[in-house]
């Protein structure tokens, strides 16, 4: 589709790398288009309209954004069509059909800021999710880092990823998905996070 | 807790996506910012079964 690709911000998402234990999961580098970037960030760092939100497992600040009112260079984000693409790119990720419906929500920690281990299990919910990260480029010392495990065990580290601006992790989401972001101790560390719906028959 | 080693990726030649994590006092450090915090219920295994908060639209 050449026309939807100068569109795309996410035209170069590829995984660089896929797993399918401890669960099915794909890596990918330098997703997002680079003339969008620093647009997104210069506006969620300043315009976005960011709400707290704090429960026993995590505390940050969130919006949908498919309810914000985005600069025009941004509303590519939620474009229908996109969305459909991004949609796509998914399955053929991760084997799995999907759904139409397409969520996204972007997150905010600040320092002190972490989300405990959990596995985004929840009975009739999302069952696929996108997750990308932004940032001014956080160094080992800022923390946030993606923490993958293979059990419901903190201590059971699978994999620990660096939150590296513009790469994502994409996942299908199950009783095994089990994930987490260590505290963060300095900078700001943006994620978008796409979810996504197994598609049903009937 | 578990006794059992806990895998690291920790091959030279790991990407620079991941943390090659050798230093065990750090390891352990990020395992405790992770934990959830109720460790009376922590046998619960509904207890991993969360998201990120709901958006009511």
């Amino acid at each position: 589709m050449p026309v939807l690709d100068s569109l795309d911000p996410y035209a170069r998402l590829e995984p660089v790398e896929s797993a399918t234990a401890p669960f099915r999961y794909f890596v990918a580098e330098h997703c997002l288009d680079a003339a969008i970037e620093p647009v997104l960030l210069d506006w969620l760092e300043t315009g976005a309209p960011w709400s707290l939100v704090e429960t026993d497992f995590y505390e940050q600040f969130e919006f949908d954004l498919r309810d914000a009112d985005l600069p025009p260079a941004l509303v590519c984000l939620v474009d229908p069509e996109m969305l459909e693409r991004l949609r796509r790119k998914m399955e053929q990720a991760l084997g799995d059909a999907l759904a139409q419906h397409v969520q996204l929500v972007a997150h905010r920690l600040n320092p002190g800021q972490r989300i405990a281990i959990h596995n985004d299990m929840r009975e009739g919910g999302e069952t696929h999710r996108l997750t990308v990260q932004l940032n001014r480029g956080l160094t080992d010392a800022d923390g946030g880092f993606f923490m993958l495990f293979n059990s419901d065990d903190a201590g059971d580290v699978h994999r620990i990823l660096r939150p590296v601006s513009g790469s994502a992790i994409g996942f299908a989401i199950s009783p095994a998905s089990h994930h987490a972001v260590s505290r963060l101790h300095g900078g700001t560390r943006f994620t978008l996070v796409y979810s996504f719906y197994a598609q049903h028959d009937g | 807790m578990r006794n059992e080693p806990i895998p690291l990726p920790r091959d030279a030649a790991a990407p620079a996506r991941d943390l090659p994590l050798t230093d065990s006092v750090a390891l352990q450090r990020l395992i405790a910012e992770v934990r959830q915090c109720d460790a009376s219920i922590v046998a619960d295994t509904t207890l991993y079964n969360r998201t990120y908060h709901r958006h009511n639209r």
